[in-house]
């Protein structure tokens, strides 16, 4: 790769114009101002890696239940450990746990694991899934020192205790910590759109992306987000390793449709993200991507494990849906603007609120820009039940 | 003890000293008239500030280290480190001691900020160094923990834990008491390291110790907070929270406040591990609180918080920008805070 020769994708923002109006099964939002031109700048990759997004099994979700995985809000790591690896061999047709996750690492990689700490201390990447995987890459012979555990803001991570709950080795870094922070970010890749008239229109993915790991193991969690619907795997590395993403929402307006896919389509994000692994203990149902209304956070006890995140999203999308219907909340799609409040608190007490017009969509948008499978009937979803 | 604060004005470490009693020597803490001053330390400050000398010393997370007059605020020196800082500050004598993100553990003179000697770990150093008879002790993210002459840095002992060390240590007469990210708490021989006895918890811990009485008082990540016997580790009661616990313990004689990530304040009987008062804050809190005779205060992710001892019934709070281990300082009847949006205030 030569740090110097990357790509600025010129006519993309034109095509996401044409393609936004037909996305979703929504509704569009209503007076959304009109989408701006996209322009993404990666790296252009010699050979993009063939288990870069979809990966090695487009369309392929496996889903992995144990009733005893989570009990009093305490995730019980030995039974994770056990999901992990049968969820593995069902994901890659391996034998031994070993086999599967050769598929996706080699012992001279340097492994991003991309946590979701933005809901500490309540729901977030549990340190028990994080710690297995990390025992895994070690079983297969990666040291400990080419294992780094990241996520964007440093304090949530330390409000999820990941400094004291990770083993000895891998190291733990916070891409920043306030605001204006971008040191940790590299200026040659970014994508840049214009969508309020914001003073800074680029979002720069995180050095630790673009220079120090060859392969990211992705672990979000699964949650309903304010403004995309749901937060799942596309997110949490989108707008996780790029900044400056908050500008694409002003209520009740948001553009995470179809931003997110493209931050995810940027190189090398797209071609290093080689395994998806979502964290369903915990389910947050609505008030997300933070929040402490336990009323809406139920024990799901599930791990979703795929290579295709557009795939495992639209699962997840399925699922919080469903939740959302038993307990009457409205839909993830629903437009109406009488749902709207300009309260957080009301939104994080009442399902019957929305803070935007949610956009869903991005995932389907994600799948149009080619990185996975966004239709439910070619999914194959494979479900383990485990004792 | 050596780093005993010498004067009611000075705030030497993490809880006012090493006793960690959190401050309960002054008189109770009014309500804030007013700003005396603030000043702008960069973007961020996640540790608490410490006091001596009419110096308040300020680290900022991207590697600044403050010197401000405590009367204006105004900076008498400053230095730039290249690695963030986590670490809250530890005065010694005219010594200023903190860790870094890179592993090292820095000694500056305090007067002036020179660099007096720096020691380096593998790993991050977040928790304060703890000096006692000389010696200074810190753990590292490396699994060690580490004992060095505080006149020169050499290093005295190194010991091998199961974990990371990311909370400070506890320093009495004849052992360190520290938590450790494999879940147990230690007792080190304070001369040899040579490892007394460890207690398992059932996660790992975050939460600097208190000693009092005999009993070592320490929170966990498996949502309970302990009360140990000193001597042999076994277990005199547990106290449990809805979630996990990595703010440090405040004690009076008879009760122990801490916050827990359920956004409670608790305040428990050192006794008999009985609820006293709980108090809803609004947020999570980390950081430790603090006493000043009959109020406890603790800044949340949210607001700074001043509580009733005797009932938890919150006095007043006062929106600061929030912090994650920034304690307040109480000290010469003023209020010092530094906020998450690396503000540092003096109130009065």
């Amino acid at each position: 790769m030569d740090r110097r020769d990357f790509v600025k994708t010129a006519g993309w923002g034109s095509a996401a114009l044409l393609f936004n109006s037909g996305l979703g099964r929504g509704q569009a939002n209503p007076s959304r101002p009109a989408l701006p031109p996209i322009e993404v700048h990666g790296i252009r990759l010699r050979k993009p890696s063939k288990l870069g997004i979809p990966g090695l099994f487009p369309g392929r979700v496996v889903e992995v239940f144990h009733g005893d995985s989570i009990a009093g809000n305490r995730v019980c790591q030995p039974i994770v450990g056990r999901m992990l690896d049968e969820g593995m061999k069902e994901l890659t047709g391996e034998n031994s746990p070993a086999a599967a996750w050769q598929r996706f690492i080699e012992p001279h990689d340097v492994v991003g694991i991309k946590i979701n700490s933005s809901g500490a201390p309540v729901c977030y990447s549990s340190p028990e899934i994080v710690r297995e995987i990390i025992a895994a890459l070690r079983s297969i012979g990666v040291p400990a020192h080419n294992i780094v555990v990241f996520d964007r803001y440093s304090y949530e991570i330390e409000l999820g205790s990941y400094q004291a709950l990770l083993p000895v080795g891998p190291r733990l870094v916070g891409i920043e910590y306030g605001a204006f922070d971008a040191a940790r970010y590299d200026f040659d890749v970014y994508c840049d759109a214009d969508f309020f008239g914001e003073s800074e229109t680029r979002s720069f993915l995180a050095r630790v992306v673009s220079q120090e790991v060859t392969k990211i193991i992705n672990i979000p969690t699964m949650k309903d987000h304010a403004a995309s619907g749901v937060t799942g795997c596309l997110k949490n590395i989108g707008y996780g390793c790029f900044n400056n993403v908050a500008r694409t929402h002003q209520a009740p307006y948001t553009y995470t449709d179809p931003f997110i896919g493209y931050l995810c389509s940027t190189e090398p994000l797209r071609s290093r993200a080689v395994l998806h692994i979502m964290d369903g203990m915990r389910e947050v149902w609505h008030g997300g991507p933070i929040t402490s209304n336990w009323e809406f956070i139920r024990e799901a006890k599930t791990l979703f494990l795929g290579t295709d995140p557009v795939a495992v999203d639209t699962v997840e999308l399925e699922a919080i849906e469903k939740r959302r219907r038993e307990e009457g909340a409205i839909s993830l799609w629903d437009n109406d603007p009488s749902t709207l409040t300009k309260s957080d608190a009301e939104f994080h007490r009442d399902c019957h609120k929305n803070l935007y017009f949610r956009q869903p969509g991005h995932i389907a948008a994600a799948g149009k820009l080619g990185l996975g499978v966004f239709d439910l009937k070619r999914i194959d979803h494979r479900q383990l039940r485990l004792a | 003890m050596e780093n005993s604060a010498g004067a009611d004005r000075d705030w030497v470490t993490l809880l006012s000293e090493n006793s960690r009693t959190g401050g309960s020597r002054e008189a109770s803490w009014r309500v804030p008239k007013g700003v005396r001053w603030q000043f702008r330390a960069g973007r961020a400050v996640r540790s608490a500030p410490v006091l001596r000398d009419n110096l308040l010393y300020v680290t900022e997370v991207h590697g600044a280290v403050y010197a401000l007059d405590a009367d204006s605020g105004r900076p008498q020196w400053t230095r730039q480190f290249p690695n963030w800082i986590h670490s809250t500050l530890s005065l010694s004598g005219n010594t200023l001691l903190f860790g870094c993100d890179g592993g090292k553990v820095h000694c500056l003179a305090g007067d002036t900020g020179r660099t007096i000697w720096e020691t380096a770990t593998r790993g991050e150093v977040w928790g304060s160094p703890v000096v006692r008879d000389a010696t200074v002790f810190f753990g590292s993210a490396d699994g060690r923990f580490y004992a060095v002459e505080h006149k020169t840095g050499r290093p005295r002992w190194t010991q091998n834990l199961g974990g990371r060390i990311s909370a400070s240590a506890y320093a009495a007469e004849k052992h360190v008491y520290l938590g450790c990210g494999d879940g147990k708490v230690y007792a080190l021989d304070i001369s040899s390291g040579r490892i007394q006895w460890s207690a398992p918890t059932g996660d790992g811990i975050d939460s600097t110790p208190a000693v009092v009485a005999g009993t070592i008082l320490v929170g966990s990540e498996d949502y309970f907070f302990y009360g140990l016997d000193a001597g042999t580790g076994s277990v005199r009661w547990k106290f449990e929270t809805k979630l996990g616990i990595s703010s440090s313990p405040a004690a009076s004689e008879e009760a122990v406040v801490f916050g827990s990530k359920d956004q409670n304040v608790y305040a428990v009987d050192i006794r008999t591990g009985k609820l006293r008062w709980k108090t809803f804050a609004g947020s999570a809190i980390t950081s430790p609180p603090v006493i000043s005779g009959s109020v406890v205060a603790v800044n949340a992710e949210g607001p700074v918080l001043c509580l009733d001892i005797a009932s938890g019934q919150v006095l007043w709070k006062a929106g600061l920008g929030g912090g994650l281990q920034s304690a307040p300082v109480l000290a010469g009847g003023r209020i010092y805070v530094a906020s998450q949006n690396g503000m540092v205030y003096a109130l009065e």
